[in-house]
């Protein structure tokens, strides 16, 4: 009993592993392969939840949370916002237009899956993947663990991280404003233009009833 | 026998079998009988208060033969109702994310009482005896889970909740509900963010995100609670404003505009509504119980200072325990009169407020708090 428990990781954990790996894949398939976008986007979020469960099998709590928090909880919100905005109707199962693109797409997905396979198909040769499991140390995963680390040993690219997003944040900023200030520009001077020649605010001094008595002044 | 003996071991303090009993135990009181109880009681608190506020009778009627109680027993006949009425689906709608919607609106509503501590620690196997904080060899946490992650579990899973009400909205096949939908997902998106920025700085002054550990960091006096001082006080008024429009209730009900649209619900009919229905009071319920764990002290009990010390362990954890029902029940009645006093927004200032007020000051007292405990130290 003691062998198996040093040697493997146990049963439990397998078949825990099992279910959520079994879960995350199937997600992504359906994903990929329904055709209504909003089921399509609840699938992927099915994945992201399944994804977080192997993270947190893993001892990695935080990034578990966090794999939550943003994909499920906020990126796929937008992702779904924006769906039902759109409100596009389901896509046709086979479309003749971009086969080549698509092609060259599928080529290049199969070309990191072989890069995948092949990194753990040789395993032992890999440093990471060959040696033995190691218990993990009780602050592994912690979210003080993961912060000191992301503030000390990976200041920069997680520096370089936040400065893409906020360029990408002022990018999305500035391309949404300035088409609309321009037709905020136009749609004030259009009104201006019909205020000038069709209403004539003097005549209106003393307000609707004003006008009409002298409208009626005028006829008698 | 031996059988026998091994299955006795495993249920022994510390083992497997009694984690798992405990667990479950905590899981069935908080989640499924005071969650829901208290939520119940809600739906008819909540129509009984504003009909007093507004000088009518409200619910009072229901009994239960000569057991009337002011009418308490209404949310039973709710109940009731919910279940005997038809279960109307639109002919176009999607069937399947139609009957997802609702569960996605409850289950995250009820799962946030994971992290939430209910009282002060049982002592297993010394539960007649005084036994003073902290030197308790077999303590049982009443809190279903201990999380490092802690309050951002709660956000994490709360942000799920999101789901439901704009599924809803979509699946119904229905210009009303997508509108309610749309409103929804836009303004508990919007929230979410000072609601995190706002309790930001409670994280930076406890040092924890563990609520057990906020929870024991204060102290029996109320200006020792988290909601004493300048910075927390606002995070407090920040987090409650959120937390409202979270629940999506006036003055934020935008997505629900009963005068105009009638929500993201709007073609559901029994217990399905109903179930959207109660989602909303648990929520209340379990933020209330959020809020009184970060800023009112927890299961604290006010003004008793050393009555672990005095009483037997077992009455120590009931007294806290019921003072953390009494908080968290009066919490929901302020969120109650919130509801009666205040006028709704309209959608534009309702985004307004959320990303140009609220946001703003919330990242300023992240600011101001991280530099007054640099300096503090």
């Amino acid at each position: 009993m003691h062998q198996l428990h040093t040697q493997t990781v146990g049963l439990p954990a397998t078949i825990t592993f099992a279910i959520l790996a079994g879960l995350t894949v199937i997600g992504a398939l359906f994903t990929i392969t329904r055709r209504n976008p909003v089921v399509a986007v609840i699938s992927l979020v099915g994945t992201f939840f399944a994804l977080a469960g192997v993270y947190a099998s893993l001892s990695a709590h935080f990034l578990a949370i966090l794999q939550i928090l943003v994909y499920a909880g906020a990126i796929m919100v937008l992702f779904i916002f924006v769906v039902m905005i759109l409100n596009r109707d389901e896509i046709t199962r086979v479309a003749a237009r971009g086969m080549v693109r698509r092609g060259l797409g599928v080529v290049a997905a199969g070309y990191v899956v072989w890069l995948l396979a092949s990194v753990v198909a040789n395993s032992s040769a890999t440093p990471l993947l060959g040696g033995p499991l190691s218990e993990p140390g009780a602050d592994f995963g912690t979210v003080a663990s993961v912060g000191a680390s992301l503030f000390t040993d990976f200041m920069f690219p997680f520096e370089a991280v936040s400065l893409l997003l906020l360029v990408a944040v002022v990018g999305g900023l500035v391309v949404s404003r300035s088409e609309k200030q321009e037709d905020d520009a136009e749609e004030t001077a259009r009104r201006r233009a019909q205020v000038a020649t069709e209403i004539r605010p003097e005549s209106m001094v003393g307000g609707p009833t004003d006008a009409t008595a002298n409208h009626e002044a005028a006829h008698h | 026998m031996h059988m026998w003996e091994t299955i006795k071991g495993s249920f022994e303090y510390g083992h497997p079998g009694f984690t798992g009993l405990s667990a479950l135990i905590k899981i069935v009181y908080l989640m499924l009988a005071f969650g829901p109880g208290l939520a119940s009681i809600l739906t008819w608190m909540e129509r009984r208060q504003s009909s007093l506020m507004q000088d009518r009778l409200g619910p009072n009627r229901a009994n239960i033969g000569r057991f009337k109680a002011w009418g308490i027993t209404h949310f039973l006949a709710d109940a009731l109702k919910f279940m005997v009425k038809e279960d109307f689906v639109p002919v176009k709608a999607h069937k399947f994310l139609f009957a997802l919607a609702p569960v996605l609106a409850l289950a995250p509503a009820l799962i946030v009482a994971a992290i939430i501590p209910f009282g002060a620690p049982l002592c297993w196997g010394h539960l007649t005896e005084i036994v003073p904080t902290g030197t308790c060899g077999q303590a049982v946490d009443l809190q279903i889970a201990r999380l490092d992650v802690g309050i951002l579990f709660y956000f994490a899973i709360s942000s799920l909740s999101v789901y439901g009400a704009t599924l809803a909205g979509w699946s119904s096949y229905n210009k009303w509900a997508m509108m309610g939908g749309l409103r929804a997902s836009s303004q508990m998106m919007s929230y979410e963010v000072t609601m995190g920025m706002a309790v930001l700085s409670m994280f930076l002054i406890y040092g924890t995100l563990e609520p057990g550990a906020m929870v024991a960091q204060q102290g029996y006096w109320p200006w020792q609670w988290g909601i004493w001082g300048i910075p927390t006080a606002l995070s407090f008024f920040l987090f409650l404003t959120a937390a409202i429009a979270e629940t999506k209730r006036t003055p934020f009900d935008i997505p629900e505009g009963e005068p105009e649209i009638i929500g993201y619900f709007v073609e559901y009919s029994g217990l399905r509504f109903g179930m959207f229905f109660l989602g909303e009071f648990i929520e209340i319920v379990f933020s209330s119980a959020l809020m009184v764990t970060i800023f009112l002290g927890g299961w604290h009990l006010p003004f008793l200072d050393g009555l672990a010390d005095r009483v037997p362990n077992i009455a120590f954890v009931l007294i806290t325990h019921g003072a953390w029902i009494v908080k968290v029940f009066l919490f929901t009645g302020f969120q109650l009169l919130i509801r009666w006093s205040l006028p709704r927004f309209r959608s534009d200032q309702l985004m307004q407020l959320g990303w140009q007020r609220l946001l703003p000051v919330s990242i300023a007292n992240v600011l101001i708090t991280a530099g007054w405990i640099l300096y503090s130290r």
